[in-house]
């Protein structure tokens, strides 16, 4: 048997999702007697108990590092359903990345077309968020704009203003109030009652490295789509305002962009 | 005897919940060594913490996810990215372990044993060539805990891992506590382990603790390394000398105070062995 034979029986065998007694009750003749002849055993640790040691690990490694991932997510779906999610995910999406904090960035794709996702509307919108939080933690240092920064801007510039945020900025659309839920999470309380309704959050990664989520009002949140779409200051204007144009003024604009550059959501001006 | 290796004293795993001791200038021990793929982010607090512990101490890029022996291509991408951490961090010296992890483009993130083969000699040798060019430095390779052995192998661990080291230039990291752990799951004699391996080979130990699972031990970096750990230790150092040793504690992870006493127990037990 090739090295290359054994590390393929190898990964099968901890990746079966029910065990590696499992897997060999269920494999060919062929496999069992490769398996026999390629790992060594014990009188008190058989072959199949110790690569079964390996299956354990794999499992639960990456099961650890999904649920440190998306704290919440896990939080709200715990118990057997979510673990079953949890190997669902494992054997369809094994790890493609070094870094095994990459492992779990499919989750909450996952999450929406698997059973567990359909029977919690939003979970996965909270994954999503969990995710894009976790994310943010390393991506590029870049240098913040400041609300001095804005003073070369003329006035007649203004409507034409592109305000670039930062790489570490997500928008997502989320059906569940992730930031009331977060907060219970974090102080270990019940999980309160449930709300769908459309809402967005905003994560993003502050200058002291310190990454933040908040959940805002469309009229806000239109805009700060806008401004993430490279759309202009009138853009995000328009956009606050909505298709009746009463929602959200300029000044409201304005407004949240002071908000914006304090939170070090913005990092370039672009202007003529 | 005298050797070219570096001396960085006795150091710990720099984790999570001690990263703001690399950001408050507060690195209290000898050295450091941290997770390499950890920090292979572009920016953020992981940034930050490298390099504040790199203005305090020497640091260790300890690699988790290299898969020396694995028999798909390296990961050329994975690797350049760690040539640009170490360009910009100028570590100490780079490790990770004789082992392989990965296959059809997936990753196990877990240290899966090799064959002690021919075959697998001569591919990890050329791999180890391969990684060596990149980082245009030594690897270092430490001997991982194991579960399962092949009936393929035609010799003991510790002469792959010399025979390793001594065709591939490569420097050995010898984990005190995964031969512990090893000689239990494979009924060997640990000072064996040590015999075998030359002394011009060894650039580092690391020292953990083990969870004993009746008839197997385990390897899980959790607790207070063992009395068990501490004896082959000093045998370790009695043979290769003044070793530069570093704390693994990745379970439960203790109080700094503590981490920090288990380095200054190392370096006393050295100190010991050492003035003999």
């Amino acid at each position: 048997m090739t090295l290359e034979q054994m590390q393929a029986l190898f990964w099968t065998a901890i990746r079966w999702p029910t065990g590696v007694e499992d897997f060999l009750d269920q494999a060919s003749v062929e496999t069992r007697r490769a398996f026999a002849e390629t790992f060594a055993q014990t009188p008190a640790f058989p072959r199949a108990a110790r690569v079964q040691v390996y299956a354990e690990a794999y499992f639960w490694r990456l099961y650890e590092v999904a649920v440190d991932q998306h704290p919440v997510t896990a939080w709200l779906a715990t118990g057997p359903p979510f673990h079953d999610f949890i190997t669902d995910f494992v054997l369809a999406s094994p790890s493609r990345t070094p870094d095994i904090r990459g492992f779990a960035a499919g989750l909450a794709e996952a999450l929406r077309s698997h059973a567990l996702g359909r029977a919690h509307p939003g979970l996965a919108d909270v994954a999503a968020v969990d995710w894009a939080i976790s994310d943010a933690v390393d991506r590029p240092d870049e240098v913040r704009l400041s609300a001095a920064d804005l003073q070369s801007l003329p006035p007649q510039s203004w409507p034409g203003a592109r305000f670039g945020l930062t790489t570490t900025a997500s928008l997502i659309p989320c059906a569940l109030p992730y930031s009331e839920l977060r907060r219970a999470w974090a102080q270990e309380q019940p999980v309160p009652a449930l709300d769908p309704v459309a809402r967005t959050v905003v994560v993003w990664r502050q200058a002291d490295h310190d990454v933040y989520q908040r959940t805002l009002g469309d009229p806000e949140a239109r805009a700060l789509g806008c401004l993430h779409r490279r759309g202009t200051f009138a853009d995000a204007c328009d956009a606050a305002a909505g298709p009746h144009a009463n929602e959200a003024s300029p000044a409201d604009v304005a407004g949240w962009l002071r908000r914006w550059l304090g939170d070090d959501l913005v990092v370039s001006l672009d202007y003529s | 005897m005298k050797h070219d290796r570096p001396s960085l004293g006795h150091g710990v795993g720099l984790r999570v919940p001690h990263y703001e001791k690399a950001l408050d200038g507060s690195l209290d021990v000898d050295w450091v060594e941290v997770i390499t793929e950890n920090f292979l982010g572009d920016g953020g607090r992981p940034r930050a913490v490298l390099d504040g512990a790199r203005a305090q101490v020497p640091v260790v890029l300890h690699g988790v996810s290299l898969g020396i022996g694995s028999v798909e291509p390296l990961d050329m991408d994975y690797l350049g990215r760690v040539r640009a951490l170490s360009d910009r961090v100028e570590p100490a010296w780079i490790s990770d372990h004789l082992c392989w992890g990965r296959i059809d483009g997936h990753h196990a993130h877990d240290l899966l044993p090799l064959p002690y083969s021919q075959e697998a000699l001569d591919l990890v040798v050329e791999r180890v060539g391969q990684v060596q060019d990149v980082l245009a430095r030594p690897l270092v390779l430490e001997n991982v805990s194991s579960y399962v052995a092949y009936a393929h192998s035609v010799m003991p661990e510790w002469e792959f891992l010399a025979e390793i080291a001594s065709r591939s230039g490569a420097r050995v990291l010898l984990d005190v506590n995964n031969i512990v752990v090893s000689a239990k799951n494979f009924e060997f004699e640990p000072e064996h382990y040590l015999r075998g391996i030359p002394t011009d080979l060894v650039w580092q130990f690391h020292l953990a603790n083990h969870t004993d699972r009746g008839h197997y031990k385990f390897d899980s970096h959790k607790g207070a390394v063992s009395q068990e750990v501490w004896a082959l230790y000093r045998l370790a150092v009695q043979r290769f000398g003044d070793v530069s040793s570093l704390i693994e504690w990745d379970e439960d992870v203790p109080a700094w105070d503590i981490l920090r006493g288990e380095a200054r127990k190392a370096a006393q037990i050295a100190a010991q062995e050492l003035s003999r």
